[in-house]
C-alpha cells in the first residue's frame, strides 16, 4: 500500500505566433522546435508506456494558444516544411561526417529522429498533435488541464479584474472543449500567478482546481495544516495544489539539477553556429543570421569552452540513474511526510515547463519515461496521480485563502513588472476598460459592428500574453515582443475608435482578422458586466 | 523643411542645423540618422513632421517612411497629457538623446522580420487617473495620467486660497482594515515627484497591508490637494498566517517541519531562518525564468570567454561524368545531378584519407578511376604576450 502520491505536471505553452503575411518568420520556429524536440518526444514516451502497459499518470496543461497553433493548417504545413528541411540537413550531415564515425552516428541519430518525427506528425496524427495528447487522456493516463486564453498574467489585471480574468478563463476553457471534447477540470494559472478572489471566477467557469507556487498555500490563511502536501479549498470551493520545491529543485536548478550533468547534451553548441556559413545557410534564418538548427554534437563536458562529443548511450544511462535518484528521494520524502502528517497521505506535486523536457534538457523525455517505469515496476511507496484523482480519493480538505503569488523569479510580479515592461499596463488596462464599456454599450451587435467587437476582444487577449513582458525582460527578441504589444494595442485602439466614428476600412478589418486569427468562436460579450450580456 | 530638402544638405550643414535646434549628441550619427533626428525634433522647430495621431493610421499604409520611433521597449518616461509640475519641456527631446545613442550602438542593420513600423499606440488617453499594482510584499508600482486641465483646475483652487503650488507628490495611505474616505487612513507617507515621472516604484516595506495612493499637489503652506486617487491594493503576506483553524489544528513544530521540507531546506531551523531561506529560494533559477531558451540566443555562452579562435577544415570533392553513369566514392554509391556533375563535402579529420572515385559507364563496359590521397595534421598553440 502506498504511503503517498506524486503528481508530475508539465506546462506546455508557447505564445501565439503566426504570420501568414510572410513566407518565413523566425519566431514561428519556437513552435517548430518545440514540436520536434518536446511535444513529439513526449508523445513517443506516452506511446511506449501505453504499449508496454505501464500504469503511469501525468498532468499536462496545453495552453489555448498552443492548441490553436497545433491545430492551425498553415502552421501544420509549415512544420512539415521545417522538418523536411531538417531531414535534408541531417542527411547531408550523415555524408559529411563519414570519416568521423562517432559524429557520424550522431548525425544518423538526428536523421532518424527527424524522419520519425515527420512520420509521427504526418502519418500517425494527420498533422494534429492535439489528438495525440487527447488519445492519452482518453486512455486515462494523462489529465490535460487548460490555461488562460493567451497566458495573461492575472495578478496585474487590476482594472476591470473580474471581466478581464473571466474572459481569459472562459475563452481558454471554451477552446479546450472544442478540441478535447470534454470539460477541463483544472487550470494552470499563467506563471502560477494567483490573486486572491480570482478563484471565484474559476468557480463560475466550472474549474475544480488550479496550481499555485509553494508560498501560495504555505502563506495562505488560516495556516495550512499539511503545508503544501495536501490541496486546500479556496473559500469559493475551488481546490488548489501547490508546488513542492524539493522535487522542483532537482530538475530546475541550473546548479544542482540533473540537466546540468556533464554527460548530457550541450544546448549551446549547434551546427547552425559551428559549421561553415555557406553550408548551413539554407537552413538558418533567411536573412542570413545564424540560428539553432537542433543538430548538436557535444555534451556539456564541464565548465569549459572545450566540449567533448556526445555519447547518447552514456547519456541514457545517466537519465536512468537520475530517474532512480528522483524516485528514491520521493520515496524518502513521502515516508517522512507520512510520519508527520499521520492520518493523511501526502501528495507531492512537481510542475515543470514542458519545453524544459527535450528542448532544453534533451534527455528529459527519457528521464520521464524511466521514472514512470521505475515507479510502476520497482516500488510501492508512491503512487502516481493527477490532481483530479487525488480530489476523488480525498474530497475533504482544509479551506483557506491562498496568498498572492507566482512562480516567477522572486515569487511575485516582478518579472512582468519592471523597468523594461511596466509601460504596457497602462495600455492593457485602458483596453480592458474600453472593451467592457463597448460590450456593455452594444449588448446585441451584429454585422460589421459585431466583427469589430469580436476582433477587439482578440486583439486585447493577444496583447495580454505574459510572454511579451517576459521577453522584454530577458532581452532577446525584445523588438518582436514590443512590436506585438504595440500592434495589438494599436489595432485594438483603431477598432475602438472606429466603433465611435463609424469609419472603418473594411479591407483592413479583414486583413487583421486574417493575421490575428485565433478563437474563431469568440463572443465579445464575455467582457460584458451587465447581467444580460454576461449570461449570453 | 522636408526630408528631401534635408537630404540635399551636407552633413556639416545638418550638424549646424541640429545645433541651432538645440539637439545634442548628434555628432556620432550617420547622415540618414541625423536627418531622422531633425525630422523628429520638437515643436519649436519649423519643419516638424505631422504631429503623431495616436493609432489613427491603418496598417494599409505599410511603407510609411517616418523616422524610427524612440526606443521600442523602453518605458515612456515622459508625462502624458501634461507635465504635472508645469514644466513645459517637450517630452522626448533632450532626455532621450543618450538613450538613442545607446540604442544605435546595438543597431545591427535593418529589422530582418518586418519592414513595417509597429502600430502607433496612444501616448495618453486624456484621463485623470492613477493605478496601483502589487509587485511583491514590499513594493507597489503606480502609473498615472493627469490632464493639463485637471492640473490647472487644482492649481487655480490653490491660488484662490491665496496659496501657491509647491510641488507634486504621491501620498501613500495605509488603509488596512478600514473603508477609506480620504481622511481616515491608519497612516501615510509622501514621495516627492520629479517633473518627468509618470510612474513610480514605491517601497512600502510592509507585507499584508492594504494601500491607496493619491497623486496630488502640495501647496507652499503644506496643504495637500488630490489630483487622482488609485484603486486599493494589498501587499501579500510574507510568512505563515497567524490565523489557525481549529478544525485543522497543527502543532507548531509540525508546521515548521513541513515548511522546511516544502522549501527544500530540511528541518530544525528557526522560523526566522526559514523565512530568510525562503526568500533566497525565490531567487534561484527554479522556475519558468530559468528556461527562456526558446527565446535565447544560442551563442550567449561564447561571449563569456574573452578572446577565442575556432577553426576547422573540410574537404570538397567534385566532378562530372555521363549523367547515366554509376559513380562510387570510397565504395559508396553517390547521386549525380541531372547534368552529371557531383559535389561531396566531408569533415576532414587529422590523418590520411584515400578517396577513390570510380565511374562505370551507362552500358557498363568502361570504367574510370580517380583517387585522391589527402592528409591533415593540426597544430594549435595559445600565447599571451
Amino acid at each position: 500500500m502506498e504511503h503517498g502520491y506524486l503528481a508530475m505536471v508539465l506546462h506546455a505553452h508557447l505564445p501565439f505566433v503566426k504570420h501568414p503575411e510572410f513566407e518565413d518568420f523566425l519566431e514561428e520556429d519556437w513552435l517548430y522546435e518545440a514540436i520536434t524536440e518536446t511535444y513529439i518526444p513526449l508523445i513517443w514516451v506516452f506511446e511506449e508506456l501505453l504499449a508496454e502497459g505501464v500504469d503511469f499518470k501525468v498532468t499536462m496543461s496545453l495552453t489555448p494558444t498552443l492548441i490553436a497553433m497545433l491545430t492551425d493548417p498553415l502552421l501544420q504545413d509549415r512544420y512539415i516544411r521545417h522538418i523536411s528541411r531538417l531531414i535534408e540537413l541531417a542527411g547531408k550531415e550523415v555524408d559529411r561526417t563519414r570519416w568521423q564515425p562517432e559524429m557520424n552516428n550522431l548525425a544518423l541519430m538526428y536523421f532518424h529522429r527527424f524522419v520519425n518525427a515527420r512520420r509521427t506528425f504526418v502519418e500517425r496524427y494527420n498533422k494534429n498533435l492535439v489528438t495525440a495528447f487527447k488519445d492519452v487522456q482518453e486512455a486515462g493516463k494523462l489529465e490535460i488541464i487548460t490555461c488562460c486564453a493567451t497566458h495573461g498574467f492575472l495578478p496585474l489585471m487590476e482594472i476591470q479584474r473580474r471581466a478581464s480574468v473571466r474572459a481569459q478563463v472562459r475563452v481558454g476553457t471554451e477552446l479546450y472543449r472544442r478540441h478535447l471534447h470534454r470539460d477541463p477540470k483544472g487550470i494552470w494559472l499563467p506563471e502560477c500567478g494567483y490573486n486572491p478572489s480570482d478563484d471565484e471566477v474559476l468557480k463560475e467557469e466550472g474549474i475544480r482546481f488550479f496550481i499555485t507556487d509553494t508560498h501560495g498555500i504555505l502563506f495562505g490563511s488560516p495556516r495550512p495544516k499539511y503545508g503544501v502536501y495536501a490541496p486546500c479549498y479556496c473559500p469559493s470551493g475551488v481546490a488548489t495544489f501547490a508546488r513542492d520545491l524539493e522535487s522542483s529543485k532537482s530538475v530546475w536548478s541550473s546548479k544542482e539539477g540533473y540537466p546540468g550533468d556533464y554527460h548530457y547534451r550541450e544546448f549551446y553548441r549547434d551546427i547552425g553556429y559551428d559549421l561553415e556559413y555557406d553550408y548551413v545557410k539554407p537552413y538558418i534564418n533567411p536573412d542570413g543570421t545564424r540560428i539553432n538548427t537542433g543538430i548538436k554534437y557535444h555534451r556539456i563536458t564541464g565548465k569549459t569552452p572545450h566540449k567533448e562529443l556526445y555519447n547518447p548511450q552514456r547519456a541514457l544511462e545517466k537519465a536512468a540513474e537520475h530517474a532512480g535518484n528522483f524516485m528514491f528521494n520521493r520515496e524518502q520524502q513521502v515516508k517522512h511526510l507520512h510520519g508527520i502528517m499521520g492520518d493523511r497521505k501526502p501528495i507531492i506535486l512537481s510542475p515543470y515547463d514542458a519545453e524544459l523536457f527535450g528542448h532544453w534538457w534533451f534527455e528529459g523525455p527519457d528521464w520521464l519515461k524511466f521514472l514512470m517505469k521505475k515507479i510502476h515496476y520497482d516500488q510501492d511507496i508512491i503512487k502516481m496521480v493527477t490532481p483530479s484523482d487525488y480530489l476523488r480519493m480525498h474530497p475533504k480538505n482544509q479551506v483557506l485563502t491562498p496568498s498572492f503569488s507566482s512562480w516567477g523569479y522572486k515569487g511575485y510580479s516582478e518579472v512582468w513588472l519592471e523597468g523594461s515592461n511596466d509601460w504596457v499596463y497602462r495600455h492593457l488596462h485602458k483596453a480592458v476598460e474600453r472593451m467592457v464599456e463597448s460590450a456593455n454599450r452594444h449588448p446585441r451587435a451584429d454585422g460589421i459592428r459585431r466583427r469589430i467587437l469580436n476582433q477587439m476582444a482578440r486583439e486585447l487577449l493577444l496583447a495580454q500574453s505574459s510572454d511579451w513582458a517576459f521577453i522584454m525582460k530577458t532581452g532577446t527578441f525584445v523588438d518582436y515582443a514590443v512590436r506585438r504589444t504595440k500592434d495589438h494595442v494599436g489595432r485594438f485602439t483603431t477598432l475602438y475608435e472606429s466603433l465611435h466614428s463609424g469609419l472603418l476600412d473594411e479591407r483592413w478589418l479583414s486583413e487583421i482578422e486574417h493575421k490575428d486569427r485565433i478563437f474563431d468562436f469568440i463572443d465579445y460579450r464575455v467582457y460584458s458586466t451587465q447581467p444580460e450580456g454576461a449570461r449570453a | 523643411m522636408t526630408k528631401t530638402e534635408l537630404t540635399k544638405k551636407t552633413k556639416q550643414q545638418l550638424l549646424a542645423l541640429a545645433k541651432e535646434h538645440g539637439l545634442t549628441g548628434v555628432s556620432v550619427l550617420k547622415k540618414e540618422q541625423l536627418i531622422n533626428r531633425l525630422l523628429e525634433a520638437r515643436p519649436a522647430e519649423p519643419f516638424r513632421k505631422t504631429p503623431p495621431q495616436p493609432a489613427k493610421k491603418t496598417e494599409a499604409i505599410g511603407s510609411r517612411v517616418s523616422p524610427k520611433r524612440p526606443g521600442p521597449g523602453r518605458p515612456r518616461k515622459t508625462p502624458v497629457g501634461a507635465s504635472i509640475t508645469g514644466d513645459v519641456q517637450s517630452p522626448d527631446s533632450i532626455s532621450l538623446d543618450k538613450e538613442r545613442i545607446e540604442e544605435l550602438k546595438f543597431y545591427r542593420g535593418p529589422q530582418p522580420f518586418e519592414v513595417r513600423e509597429p502600430m502607433e499606440i496612444p501616448a495618453g488617453y486624456g484621463d485623470n487617473r492613477i493605478v496601483a499594482l502589487v509587485r511583491d510584499p514590499w513594493w507597489l508600482y503606480a502609473y498615472w495620467e493627469i490632464t493639463q486641465t485637471r492640473y490647472n483646475e487644482i492649481a487655480a483652487a490653490i491660488r484662490a486660497k491665496g496659496d501657491e503650488v509647491s510641488h507634486s507628490l504621491l501620498r501613500i495611505y495605509d488603509i488596512t482594515g478600514i473603508t477609506f474616505d480620504g481622511g481616515n487612513a491608519n497612516s501615510f507617507f509622501d514621495i516627492t515627484l520629479s517633473g518627468m515621472a509618470n510612474n513610480w516604484y514605491i517601497h512600502v516595506g510592509q507585507p499584508n497591508r492594504s494601500w491607496v495612493i493619491e497623486i496630488g499637489l502640495l501647496s507652499t503652506s503644506g496643504e495637500f490637494y488630490c489630483l487622482a486617487r488609485s484603486n486599493a491594493v494589498a501587499t501579500p503576506r510574507f510568512g505563515p498566517s497567524d490565523v489557525v483553524d481549529e478544525q485543522w489544528l497543527s502543532l507548531d513544530d509540525d508546521y515548521w517541519q513541513l515548511f522546511g521540507i516544502a522549501g527544500g531546506f530540511g528541518i530544525g531551523k528557526t522560523s526566522l531562518e526559514m523565512k530568510e531561506l525562503f526568500e533566497q529560494r525565490f531567487q534561484e533559477e527554479i522556475s519558468s525564468g530559468a528556461i527562456s531558451s526558446l527565446f535565447s540566443p544560442a551563442m550567449a555562452q561564447l561571449k563569456e570567454r574573452g578572446f577565442w579562435l575556432v577553426a576547422d577544415c573540410e574537404l570538397i570533392v567534385y566532378g562530372a561524368t555521363d549523367p547515366q553513369a554509376k559513380v562510387t566514392v570510397q565504395g559508396s554509391p553517390i547521386a549525380l545531378r541531372e547534368d552529371g556533375t557531383f559535389t561531396l563535402r566531408f569533415a576532414l579529420p587529422d590523418g590520411r584519407q584515400n578517396i577513390p572515385i570510380d565511374a562505370v559507364s551507362p552500358d557498363e563496359i568502361e570504367t574510370r578511376n580517380i583517387t585522391f590521397v589527402v592528409s591533415r595534421a593540426t597544430t594549435a598553440s595559445n600565447t599571451v604576450t
